[in-house]
């Protein structure tokens, strides 16, 4: 069992021409890599299609934050709130030390996510992509001793040094693979980890710590 | 539950032929801890990465004034270990350069690297121009890389530029003999370079596939297609980046036994080498 926790898929409602060709791509290269559930939304869709900023109907396993949006707006509680009621996770796009704001991207990192999950020490948090470029060295700093801020592993960097740094500060029972926009990378992180772990906490970041999370009966035979 | 594709282990992809890695290095990165940065510690995740040879560059040194100072450690280091190859550094802003390129030749090295905003030189100034023509003249390959780091992580005192794609095109322009070896560029840059040079121009350009998006988005497969796939070679980016990163985006591309012994290897010592 393999859970990807941070994948994306379009529709020809999204801002890509080659959408087709993107979820082609993305379902091929997971069954190489032997992805068996892609968690997904759709960027750029504002919440119409995909669990991004609040819950859409039925299908919503998990509440994605809009990138524009820092974690410590008090805005963000009664979302919070509602996923401590129905027990899905909220994933937080991280910026890693990013010290300015840009348009459509308010500089929310780390230390913002950590001040939400420690008002809402119930719901679980996802920080999102540590390999999504960025000083994910800050990011990691900043949430070592708060339990339910998990990592995702996903994103372009695979930065020499950084997988042992997110098992030193979160532990590998707070550690969920993914792969955001480059499966590639995703795919090397896990070869790594195969080397580095038992298999038994291997499975851990596979896909238990995924499972532990996400609702029951969110995946097949869960 | 449904169990994961029996594909996953890196020790299940197909049997291969050798692969090299033309963008290696050692010694310590000033700006973060970097585990592996020993000769020792290089070969372990070479072994691991099934890679057999590596074309390693003096990390340090690349941040010194007089980076040349690095290349005596490497060329005593490489001579210890035949599947390291030393990439001496070039700086032709400092006098003594000539010799270091001579050294280069006489070593057999099978490429010198100039970093050029690293060593705050115009990159495609004056001294870039005539380190370009002499490297034409000496058959020997000049590697610069783009970047060594996502902008967007960099230590707040890592303030170098990075490599400008005008500048590419304007070195392999200016000397009809120069091979260059350009690391670490994504995809817009590649496209940038090769589509705003001539073929023949385009014909001494290899690009390492280390910063080049896989699946999902495929850039790398794209290039292929576009580009041609003589121009590629692999290339990690070891010990900053892990190894696995670039084995396995050319493992999803499913290549041929040929093609993919184009990148692994062919193209670097039937291309680049000749």
């Amino acid at each position: 069992m393999l859970i990807d926790v941070h994948a994306h898929f379009y529709y020809a409602g999204a801002p890509r021409s080659d959408w087709r060709e993107r979820n082609a791509s993305r379902l091929a290269a997971g069954r190489k890599i032997g992805v068996t559930i892609h968690v997904a939304s759709i960027l750029g869709s504002w919440g119409r299609t995909s669990p991004i900023y609040f819950p859409s109907p039925r299908d919503v396993e998990a509440i994605k934050l809009a990138a524009s949006r820092r974690a410590t707006d008090p805005l963000l509680d009664p979302i919070c709130e509602l996923a401590r009621e129905r027990g899905v996770p909220v994933l937080h796009h991280v910026w890693q030390h990013r010290t300015r704001d840009w348009p459509g991207q308010e500089a929310s990192d780390g230390p913002e996510l950590v001040a939400l999950a420690t008002r809402h020490p119930q719901v679980r948090f996802i920080l999102a992509h540590i390999g999504g470029g960025g000083d994910w060295e800050h990011s990691l700093a900043a949430l070592r001793a708060t339990p339910n801020v998990y990592v995702d592993l996903s994103g372009s960097g695979v930065d020499g040094g950084m997988l042992e740094a997110c098992l030193e500060a979160a532990g590998v029972e707070r550690l969920l693979w993914g792969t955001d926009l480059t499966m590639d990378t995703g795919w090397a992180k896990l070869r790594y980890l195969e080397r580095l772990l038992s298999p038994r906490d291997l499975e851990l970041v596979q896909w238990r710590n995924a499972a532990r999370i996400f609702p029951r009966g969110a995946f097949p035979a869960d | 539950m449904e169990e994961r594709s029996p594909h996953l282990s890196a020790r299940r992809v197909p049997r291969r032929l050798m692969r090299i890695d033309v963008n290696a290095f050692l010694g310590a990165y000033p700006y973060r801890r970097v585990p592996g940065t020993s000769p020792d510690g290089l070969l372990q995740a070479m072994a691991r990465a099934g890679i057999d040879e590596a074309w390693v560059s003096h990390l340090p040194s690349l941040f010194w004034r007089q980076p040349m100072e690095g290349n005596a450690w490497l060329y005593a280091t490489a001579a210890r270990e035949p599947r390291l190859k030393p990439v001496p550094a070039l700086h032709p802003g400092l006098s003594g350069w000539e010799g270091a390129l001579g050294e280069a030749a006489d070593r057999a090295a099978p490429a010198g690297r100039c970093d050029p905003l690293y060593y705050g030189l115009d990159p495609a100034g004056p001294e870039m121009r005539v380190l370009a023509a002499a490297c034409g003249a000496a058959h020997l390959p000049l590697m610069m890389a783009v970047r060594l780091e996502d902008g967007r992580q960099r230590h707040p005192n890592d303030r170098a530029a990075e490599l400008p794609a005008a500048a590419v095109r304007a070195l392999i322009r200016s000397d009809e003999d120069l091979r260059l070896l350009i690391t670490h560029a994504d995809r817009g840059f590649i496209e940038e370079v090769h589509f705003g040079s001539t073929p023949e121009e385009a014909a001494r350009l290899w690009w390492d596939v280390s910063w080049i998006w896989g699946a999902p988005e495929d850039h790398l497969e794209t290039l292929l297609g576009t580009i041609g796939i003589d121009r590629f070679v692999f290339g990690t980016g070891q010990p900053l980046r892990i190894p696995e990163a670039s084995v396995a985006k050319v493992d999803l591309l499913d290549l041929a036994p040929a093609p993919r012994a184009a990148i692994d290897s062919e193209n670097t010592r039937g291309g680049l080498l000749r």
